[in-house]
């Protein structure tokens, strides 16, 4: 009587748990793959208290948290307290929550429970499974994380976290269309929010959104990278050239939420461009398409799902390294004069493919999806050549020559 | 009619004297009467009778009724929007407990998403420090007290004559045939506006509604929109314009 | 333009053009690719740290380094010093101090009754080593310098020579002359 009740307070103290562990370890991953790709060795003495065991440096996050945790936490005399503390937790709460729709596999079958406990639906891997906003609820989050920025930069009553607070909001509000923009395709294919119908319907199918859209997945990826605030788009920070951003106040368990809070927002967006895009829990020949599944299935399903996931994350970590920052100008250039024009595109091709694909495939004698696809990549490449022949990127600014001097 | 009207009454004066021209004294009191007059008002509230829901309901009725009298009574414009932003999310909260899942995500992606943070931009780059003496004379602030206290006065009017047909027929020992059949309809109009709200995909069926009934609307309020993007973008690329001409410098 | 060159008063400012990129540069592919591969490259290229307090970092040749100081001992284990105050005078942290007495052998004159150098505010620039006419004093190749308190870090005649006591084996003394005053050119035995 009490499980509905129990299923979704139970799901939910799973997630925040492997979420916060996540977070811990990705940070132990992010520092590994920078020393790696520096050709150092990275974190590799912290395992076991008080033992000489070493464990390849696997206690390094316990350790990073203990110390975040007893650092004197630094209150400036001059900041609106009130809102000091309020800004790191909106930031860090909406970035949790973000994770209510997002599924971690499909679906626990209902014969893995004794028959004692009278579970007869297979139990969705989601804690909230039956929102049917789905993937705008995230957006939704997303925009109230925006909130977390402004406010800390505003509250910290500081011109450099002011002015940080300011760039990345900008930053942020700037790339959400092109994010929106990005995932309008798949919506439309799809036909609902959900992201597990996102999945069901490229499982179905067999052939994942990347292929069907890539327009929209080089759209959508750019906009997530720079919604994480991840390089080549880390402006909030850019810890190289600029003073720290919104927080350069902070310190503490503060500075923690806001970490673990960026972090928790590249993992939202590794697992919507797997679940958008790559195809979610789905991979040929192993995972099957239905949702009546045998409990090997349901675990290869989550496995699948995890590790692309860790594939995309790692790919945002070696990025990282991988390419220089983009300037202040670019950055938004590329969000207004690339990325909007391109989701616009994707959107109308799949939009007017959806109306007259269907004859035009009966014609050709294609299947729908490849159809798709074939348009979808002959898009991708005539937007990239257009783009690349205007250039509306490059701005000349550089200083020139003073011409009142000739006059 | 006595206790609705005194309720009323008493938030009109209250947030009066609460608002942010008033001294600290005037300001306490104002907060009383208001805080009491909010008790009157939910004291009248119908109960579903599942303590969750009541609860839930409850908890974010409050939180946006208090978050907006807040909004109007702060003296920091930057607290104002953001108690602004925290009413917006009460109601989102209450539009997601009526099931209008689509329509509480939207008010957050447009109103505190947008436009709250446009406004919070413009107050923080306006006056950091939140005390700019035009703030604090707000000289229609009766007449605002009075306006909002009219147009609550009204919805609840609205609302109430809504509802009221049911526990009239409740109380009532001989209900007249008509006005049976009559709440027969508007039960089974209810229950239909229900079930259509809370199906799995009523989130695909408000978007017919949208571009099927309503297209019209939705593209002249789309046109509008645009058209003033196309404003503002020409008159910043007229101010620039002037400046142009000499590679920046003057 | 041309004008201007003649007119303007910053003759001898030269404005060079931005490069322009060509179009495989703008497309950003090609640079995207090249990033990525040099990533990968070093993620699995051979890792170049050396695990400090396990592995002891090996200075390939002791004459390029400059750590502890040490003060060299001749022939008959005697201080080679002969409280000349060359490296002091050269010295530009003014670490070392030192207080000359009445020579009790018959081939100097002068021997250092007390040499200290305050490590703490030695600058480690070598030139006391250049300094000495002796060749008495010399830098090692210890880099593990540490100490407990600032007064631990300032070293005495006694600590130095045993520095010496402790390195000689590894690196031994780079004389070019013998003794006090004898010349024996001997090259640097590395």
């Amino acid at each position: 009587m009490l499980l509905p009740l129990i299923e979704p307070l139970l799901k939910i103290a799973l997630l925040i748990g492997a979420l916060m562990t996540a977070a811990a370890y990705l940070v132990l991953v992010e520092r590994w793959i920078a020393a790696w790709v520096q050709d150092r060795l990275g974190p590799n003495r912290v395992g076991i208290p008080l033992t000489k065991i070493r464990l390849f440096g696997l206690g390094q996050p316990i350790a990073d948290g203990v110390k975040f945790l007893f650092k004197a936490e630094f209150t400036p005399a001059h900041v609106d307290k009130m809102l000091f503390f309020v800004a790191p937790l909106t930031i860090f709460i909406a970035a949790i929550a973000a994770f209510a729709v997002i599924p971690f596999g499909s679906v626990i079958p209902a014969d893995l429970f004794p028959a004692s406990w009278g579970i007869t639906q297979p139990i969705s891997l989601v804690v909230a499974p039956g929102l049917d906003v789905g993937i705008v609820y995230v957006f939704a989050l997303g925009s109230i994380a925006v909130y977390g920025v402004v406010l800390g930069g505003w509250a910290s009553n500081n011109k450099y976290s002011f002015l940080g607070g300011l760039r990345s909001s900008a930053q942020l509000i700037s790339y959400e269309l092109p994010l929106g923009l990005g995932i309008l395709g798949v919506v439309l294919v799809t036909g609902s929010l959900r992201l597990d119908a996102i999945i069901q319907h490229q499982a179905q199918t067999g052939l994942w959104n990347v292929f069907t859209q890539p327009l929209g997945f080089v759209v959508f990826c750019v906009a997530a990278f720079a919604e994480a605030a991840r390089l080549p788009f880390d402006l909030p920070e850019a810890e190289q050239e600029l003073v720290g951003g919104y927080h350069t106040e902070y310190s503490g368990i503060k500075l923690m939420m806001y970490m673990v809070a960026e972090f928790l927002h590249m993992v939202t967006a590794a697992f919507l461009i797997v679940i958008l895009f790559l195809g979610g829990w789905h991979f040929w020949g192993l995972s099957g398409a239905g949702d009546l599944i045998t409990w090997p299935v349901a675990l290869l399903r989550v496995v699948v799902l995890l590790a692309k996931v860790m594939a995309v994350i790692l790919f945002f970590m070696l990025a990282r390294w991988s390419w220089p920052r983009f300037r202040y100008d670019q950055l938004m250039g590329i969000g207004w004069k690339v990325m909007i024009p391109w989701g616009l595109v994707n959107f109308v091709v799949v939009a007017t493919w959806l109306e007259y694909g269907g004859s035009l495939t009966g014609l050709l004698g294609w299947s729908m999806e490849s159809s798709l696809a074939i348009v979808g990549v002959t898009a991708l490449l005539l937007c990239w050549l257009v783009i690349t022949v205007i250039d509306p990127t490059a701005v000349g600014n550089r200083p020139r020559p003073t011409k009142r001097v000739g006059k | 009619m006595g206790l609705p009207t005194l309720t009323l009454l008493l938030a009109a004066v209250g947030f009066w004297l609460m608002l942010p021209r008033g001294t600290s004294r005037g300001r306490l009191v104002g907060t009383v009467l208001a805080v009491v007059a909010l008790g009157l008002g939910g004291s009248r509230m119908p109960l579903l009778g599942q303590w969750m829901a009541d609860g839930m309901f409850v908890c974010l009725a409050a939180i946006t009724v208090v978050s907006a009298g807040c909004a109007v009574t702060f003296r920091n414009p930057v607290y104002c929007a953001i108690w602004f932003g925290m009413s917006l999310l009460g109601t989102a909260g209450l539009f997601l407990l009526s099931g209008a899942q689509f329509l509480a995500v939207a008010t957050i992606i447009v109103y505190a998403g947008a436009i709250l943070v446009t406004f919070l931009f413009v107050l923080m780059l306006a006056q950091p420090e939140g005390k700019a003496s035009y703030d604090r004379v707000s000289w229609e602030a009766p007449l605002a007290a009075a306006a909002g206290m009219v147009m609550v006065g009204v919805l609840s009017l609205a609302i109430g004559s809504v509802l009221a047909p049911v526990p009239a027929v409740k109380g009532d020992a001989a209900p007249s045939v008509l006005a049976a059949a009559e709440v027969a309809t508007a039960i089974a109009r209810e229950e239909a506006m229900s079930r259509h709200i809370l199906s799995p995909d009523h989130v695909a069926g408000l978007g017919r509604e949208l571009f099927g009934r309503h297209l019209i609307a939705l593209e002249v309020a789309g046109m509008l929109l645009f058209v003033a993007l196309v404003g503002a973008a020409v008159i910043v690329a007229q101010g620039r314009g002037e400046r142009e001409p000499d590679g920046g410098e003057r | 333009m041309t004008q201007d060159k003649k007119k303007s008063p910053e003759k001898n400012v030269a404005w060079v053009k931005e490069p322009q990129l060509g179009m495989s540069g703008k497309s950003y592919l090609l640079l995207f690719l090249q990033g990525l591969t040099t990533t990968l490259r070093h993620l699995f290229s051979r890792k170049k740290t050396v695990e400090s307090p396990d592995q002891r970092h090996e200075i390939p040749d002791s004459l390029i380094y400059r750590g502890v100081h040490r003060l060299n001992r001749d022939e008959q284990g005697r201080v080679k010093c002969v409280a000349c105050f060359l490296c002091a005078t050269a010295c530009p942290a003014h670490c070392i101090d030192i207080v000359a007495a009445e020579s009790p052998w018959p081939d100097r004159e002068k021997y250092p009754q007390t040499f200290t150098i305050d490590e703490l505010r030695c600058i480690f620039c070598g030139m006391c080593e250049e300094a000495c006419p002796v060749d008495a004093i010399e830098l090692t190749s210890l880099y593990d310098l540490s100490g407990k308190s600032r007064e631990e870090m300032v070293f005495d005649k006694e600590k130095l020579l045993s520095v010496y006591d402790l390195t000689k084996d590894q690196e031994p003394p780079r004389t070019k002359r013998s003794g006090g005053t004898t010349s024996n050119p001997k090259p640097p035995t590395k």
